[in-house]
């Protein structure tokens, strides 16, 4: 009887034991699958888009230099004339995009959704706040290693690019990285920083935050 | 009756003193005006220290003096939205873009025409005081066009805090210069690019859901557009010709003041809210005083054509996203990672189980062998 019970016990744990190292695997595989999709997706949004930012592959300062009608010699964009405008947005797939960010030390170049929702994380990086106009962005991701996974690579110095669905180049350099309780929603959308991207840490319980200034800012003349 | 005597006295005193108060604060307002005299004005253009010859302008009285020294408008520009009583250069220069593109818009006839002579000067006397707008008209001289915005000058200038006038004027305006080249040189046509703010203040409900723009060569109607959300405000005319005087004027919107400004090729019309008190013009004499020392030559028969356009609409641009802010300051930053943690968790309990499960498989078995 008590042998009966003993090997009874021994397979209960046994099963529980397998039970949680094939839900383990079963995780892992799943993560990895979801990084593997995440990477796709936003690799085939880039191919789109690219193709219809104007100038994109150019990545400087899209100053068009023409004569203007008073003699000047300059144009501006529209958004240095009125930064309250609204960022344009272009569309594929039904999902709306406001910009594109490039991290040359990550070597990553990624979309930008225009709006935040649990489903666009899944597959791009989102605006949360603000307006690269209004030097005030702030864009989260998840820590896919094709989104924001390396972003505590991150130095002070750093580059930082982004394109606007206008073609408008944001140059920015990161100034500092910080770490962030998730109720701290003031902190993070303060405008301190003209650019601010974040994601969790690996264990989801704090946001690491790298925040960028912008350089090389086109004056009015 | 001494007692009486001293009181209509002293009461007699306070009267001639209030009388001498009220006197002197009525001839300090009126000293706020210049005197009625009338100004002499000189028109000097300069490029890089060489005055220039043969360049054409118009002039036009916008505004009379008020009793404490400011400006307000009259003829036909009373009723036009516009700021002319700012200090700031930058309003002034906007308020002047906005009553120069109004007047061509409406037909106004300048009250002074002018060419300037071969010392790059041209003289007008016997002007009535009040504030006048130049406008430049884009002229050839030595190979190049020559062109200048349109600006507002005040006759007489105060010199002073004193009220000092001084009733002749020299005003230089800044001549912009870009060379003249063939027609088949893409130098010889520009862009120009329009570009519509709001500023609604409190009232975003006030604001038009459209507006017509209109551009105009040589005091003609080349084009009209209508901008609106749909195409982001905004509107590039594209290859038009140098040489003409582009001029671009909105129709009135009720309730808003215009600031006109360009930048490089783009002329920025700015909207902002002032109340249901500002109303357009309705009923306006289009004449203006006739009293013209010249005559604006023109050439009409290469003048560029064009009709109204329909304009593009940009299907996929969505102003909703504008400074997109979380929904409330006590949500929480979103949930953005991966669902690693549980994993090396399972893994370690998994194995615990499974290691406790041998224990117990290899003590049960030892027990039997015992036994």
């Amino acid at each position: 009887m008590k042998s009966k019970g003993k090997r009874a016990l021994y397979k209960f744990f046994v099963a529980i034991g397998v039970l949680l190292l094939i839900s383990a695997a079963s995780l892992t595989i799943y993560n990895f699958y979801d990084d593997t999709r995440a990477g796709d997706y936003v690799s085939d949004a880039i191919k789109s888009l690219s193709g219809q930012i104007p100038g994109y592959d150019l990545l400087d300062n899209s100053m068009v230099k023409n004569d203007a009608f008073d003699g000047t010699g300059t144009e501006y964009p529209d958004y240095l004339l009125n930064p309250d405008m609204p960022m344009p947005e272009k569309s594929v797939d039904g999902k709306k995009y406001v910009a594109i960010i490039k991290i040359p030390k990550l070597k990553l170049e990624l979309p930008v959704m225009s709006k935040w929702s649990y489903d666009n994380l899944r597959d791009a990086p989102c605006r949360y706040s603000g307006s690269a106009y209004k030097d005030n962005l702030v864009i989260a991701a998840h820590n896919y290693t094709k989104h924001f996974g390396a972003l505590t690579s991150l130095l002070i110095g750093d580059t930082v690019n982004l394109v606007d669905m206008d073609g408008n180049v944001f140059e920015y350099k990161v100034f500092a990285l910080e770490t962030l309780e998730p109720d701290k929603v003031k902190e993070m959308t303060s405008g301190q920083a003209d650019l601010s991207l974040f994601t969790c840490t690996i264990g989801g319980q704090y946001r690491v935050t790298v925040r960028c200034e912008r350089v090389n800012k086109i004056k009015i003349e | 009756m001494l007692v009486n005597k001293k009181a209509v006295a002293v009461l007699l005193c306070l009267c001639l003193a209030f009388s001498f108060m009220f006197v002197h604060l009525t001839a300090d307002a009126a000293d706020l005006k210049p005197h009625e005299q009338d100004s002499s004005l000189t028109v000097e253009y300069i490029y890089s220290g060489n005055y220039l010859p043969g360049i054409k302008f118009d002039i036009f009285k916008v505004a009379e003096f008020t009793d404490d020294a400011n400006f307000e408008l009259c003829g036909p520009f009373a009723g036009y939205a516009v700021d002319i009583n700012s200090s700031d250069d930058e309003s002034r220069m906007s308020a002047a873009n906005i009553l120069y593109g109004n007047a061509v818009r409406d037909g106004v006839s300048p009250g002074y025409s002018g060419v300037t002579d071969d010392s790059g000067r041209c003289k007008f006397q016997n002007l009535a005081s009040g504030l006048y707008l130049i406008a430049t008209l884009p002229s050839e001289y030595d190979g190049y066009y020559y062109s200048a915005a349109p600006y507002l000058v005040s006759l007489p200038n105060r010199v002073s805090e004193k009220y000092d006038w001084n009733y002749d004027i020299t005003t230089n305006p800044k001549p912009q210069k870009t060379k003249i080249t063939d027609s088949s040189d893409s130098d010889s046509y520009i862009d120009i690019h329009v570009l519509k703010v709001w500023d609604n203040g409190d009232h975003p409900e006030k604001q038009p859901r459209n507006l017509k723009v209109s551009i105009y060569c040589d005091g003609k109607l080349y084009n009209s557009v209508t901008l609106s959300e749909s195409n982001r405000w905004s509107h590039t005319w594209e290859r038009l010709p140098r040489g003409y005087n582009w001029v671009i004027a909105e129709e009135d919107i009720q309730g808003y003041m215009s600031a006109g400004a360009w930048f490089g090729n783009t002329y920025r019309l700015t909207n902002t809210y002032r109340g249901e008190g500002h109303k357009p013009q309705t009923d306006t004499d289009k004449t203006a005083p006739t009293d013209s020392e010249g005559k604006i030559t023109s050439d009409t028969d290469s003048k560029p054509v064009n009709s109204d356009s329909e304009i593009s609409t940009d299907s996929s641009y969505d102003p909703k996203n504008y400074n997109v802010t979380p929904d409330s300051q006590n949500e929480r930053l979103p949930q953005t990672g991966v669902l690693w943690w549980p994993v090396p968790m399972m893994i370690a309990l998994g194995l615990l189980f499974v290691i406790i499960g041998l224990l117990i498989k290899r003590r049960g078995t030892k027990n039997e062998k015992q036994r």
